[in-house]
């Protein structure tokens, strides 16, 4: 998105840190669910022993944490 | 599976997933209102869109729950034949908007596809288009909500009436108060969360098969042939979609395909949207590479179905099958497949996500089609027809209100669908009806400058009644012993469906193809009769509006960053991956 010059119109917050913070707090859920759950995986979850759960949600953990990270609104110089 | 029938059960921290969801969504539209106080920027999103901003959210309009359930149902049916859909029924149309068909759409800065019709063939065709394209939209609309209930009840057994209500209403605060630039923002995001939500299916599922070769094996022990992309396309007795390769390649990939991606103003609309020309075009080449990589999220998932689930003691069969009418133990339907095989694979959290994708993918093919409404509505239908001259925050208003009447009507009409068979036929219905009709005439008013306006119009309406011709023609069953005919939307008569697709047995797929190409032709024939008989505008009201009376356009800068070169890498690729799937 565009920003508009300094002092005029309001400033849309990128969507990317809208989505950055999105999968950030749900990759922080899962992972933490696959955590909890490390030694007693839900029944009928099939391949449960690789634990995607966790992976999963540390990988997105991390892919929103980059996206925050870089699209974190700064201070106009 | 879940308790009570259902097949997925969700534990608290799923509902916590879904509820920040909803929360999400709601307090964007009530952020972005403040964005949304024009008409430029309520219908048009402002015209500030980049390249991958317009091309995540042109792909993930289309990219609805509907769409992935669907096609992945229809890999699971008919095996690699369902990859067509992302591949030539997609890759060529999309590259031919963003090449050929966007610089006329965005040089003439018109609002709308019915827009385009306005300048080139005169206001009673824009009315035709503007009043059709509301109807199909809103129709379509309330399939989707039809549908999100009907999944959620069936998958999780919410209660229909309940989902309907609270997803649609959802739907028409974020869209009234935030317009186009709400609808792409939730496309975006939904965009992310199914890819996030359904990426570990494909990958949990080759794992356990043992990669992608295994996988392959397996499908031809439980079914041989349903492994090929085009080798058993040369009879429709070859295949269990009762497809040939006429019809993917003349009706899927020329008439539906191009239809759809060219000219449906949902699609369009998105990368019009865009702050530039060559994000435009850059969007939608964009859009094009990340339809292709959706076959890793539907087909694969599909062929999962055929050869995991079977092993483990559940049989997938059609909608109407007899045992799912008697509900046998281990029965479901084709259209099940996925939620299936995200009961196999996703435990507590990543069942939340996937579940929440499925929700996001409804609710903003909603959204997307409620804004593409409100837009049509108020610049091709109210504003020439009803109130020519007003304010713009008038129309803006009016653009508000029609977002939360279109909501309203399309609940109403939600229960339309419940004689069709397959959830993705009635869209093809809708597509056949309108969108082809509207191709032919508008590449031939962009191509062809002798093009006259009343080819505009009486090209596309006789293409209209081509193709619902046709439909009822399939429909049509002999009324019993004392003759005539009877009509019946739930069934179709053998020897008509073999007047039109050569082939009696030819599945609902297969007729649609084959009658989308037909009507093609008839417009096509229709609008070329009608010029050479009547009167061409002038070259001067031409301009920016037909090939050769518009100046070239073609976006400069490095090559890597021009739409053409993108264009003849994505070609290759998809060259590749059919000879690869042969």
């Amino acid at each position: 998105m565009d920003r508009p010059p300094p002092g005029s119109a309001p400033r849309l917050v990128p969507i990317w840190l809208i989505i950055g913070v999105t999968i950030l707090l749900y990759g922080l859920a899962i992972a933490l669910t696959g955590l909890v759950r490390w030694n007693h995986p839900a029944p009928g979850v099939a391949m449960a022993q690789l634990h995607a759960d966790f992976w999963w949600g540390l990988f997105m953990t991390a892919l929103g944490l980059f996206y925050v990270l870089r699209f974190w609104p700064r201070k106009r110089p | 599976m879940g308790s009570s029938g259902t097949l997925l059960t969700l534990a608290p921290v799923d509902y916590g997933i879904i509820v920040f969801y909803f929360a999400l969504v709601l307090g964007l539209g009530v952020y972005l209102k403040r964005f949304a106080a024009t008409g430029e920027d309520f219908f048009m999103a402002g015209h500030k869109l980049t390249a991958w901003i317009a091309g995540l959210s042109f792909i993930s309009a289309n990219l609805s729950t509907l769409e992935t359930m669907g096609w992945s149902a229809m890999a699971a049916q008919d095996g690699m034949i369902g990859a067509h859909a992302y591949l030539i029924g997609a890759i060529p149309a999309i590259l031919f908007l963003g090449v050929v068909m966007m610089p006329f759409y965005y040089i003439s800065r018109i609002h709308s596809v019915p827009g385009y019709l306005k300048l080139r063939f005169g206001e009673a065709s824009r009315s035709l288009a503007g009043i059709s394209f509301a109807v199909m939209t809103i129709f379509v609309c309330g399939v989707g909500m039809f549908s999100m209930a009907r999944v959620l009840n069936l998958i999780l057994g919410w209660e229909m009436q309940r989902t309907i209500w609270i997803s649609s209403l959802c739907v028409a605060v974020y869209v009234m108060l935030g317009g186009l630039l709400s609808a792409i923002l939730n496309e975006v995001l939904q965009y992310f969360l199914i890819w996030l939500g359904l990426l570990l299916v494909p990958i949990l599922g080759l794992w356990e098969v043992g990669g992608w070769h295994n996988l392959l094996r397996d499908i031809d022990q439980v079914q041989p042939g349903l492994t090929h992309l085009w080798a058993n396309l040369g009879s429709p007795k070859n295949n269990p979609a009762g497809m040939d390769w006429f019809g993917i390649v003349f009706g899927q990939g020329l008439a539906i395909s191009f239809g759809y991606w060219c000219t449906d103003f949902l699609q369009v609309q998105r990368v019009m949207a865009a702050k530039d020309l060559r994000s435009a075009e850059n969007g939608t080449i964009i859009g094009a590479g990340l339809k292709m990589l959706a076959i890793i999220i539907v087909t694969i998932p599909g062929l999962l179905g055929l050869a995991v689930l079977s092993k483990h003691g559940i049989h997938l069969v059609g909608e109407g099958a007899p045992e799912l009418q008697q509900h046998l133990p281990g029965y479901h339907s084709y259209n099940d497949v996925l939620p299936l095989l995200m009961c196999r694979y996703l435990g507590p959290g990543l069942l939340g996500l996937g579940v929440t994708a499925m929700i996001a993918g409804f609710m903003s093919g909603m959204a997307g089609n409620i804004s593409a409404f409100a837009t049509v509505w108020t610049y091709d239908v109210y504003r020439p027809l009803i109130r020519r001259q007003a304010s713009d925050s008038h129309y803006v208003a009016v653009g508000r209100w029609s977002s939360v009447i279109g909501v309203l009507i399309a609940i109403a009409t939600a229960y339309v669908c419940f004689s069709f068979d397959n959830i993705l036929q009635e869209l093809q219905v809708l597509v056949l009806f309108f969108i082809v009709p509207l191709f032919g005439t508008v590449t031939l008013g962009m191509l062809w400058k002798r093009t006259t306006p009343a080819a505009g119009f009486w090209g596309f309406l006789i293409g209209i009644l081509a193709a619902m011709g046709q439909w009822i023609w399939i429909h049509l069953l002999p009324a019993g012993a004392a003759g005539g005919w009877r009509f019946d939307m739930g069934q179709v008569y053998k020897p008509h469906v073999a007047e039109i697709t050569r082939y009696a047995d030819a599945g609902g797929f297969s007729q649609n193809t084959y009658m989308s190409f037909w009507a093609l032709l008839v417009t096509v024939v229709a609008v070329v009769l009608v010029s050479l008989a009547t009167s061409p505008k002038p070259d001067a009201e031409l301009k920016n509006l037909v090939m050769g009376l518009t100046p070239r356009t073609e976006v400069q800068g490095p090559w890597l960053q021009r739409p053409i070169f993108w264009a003849g890498v994505l070609s290759l690729v998809l060259v590749g991956i059919n000879l690869y799937l042969w």
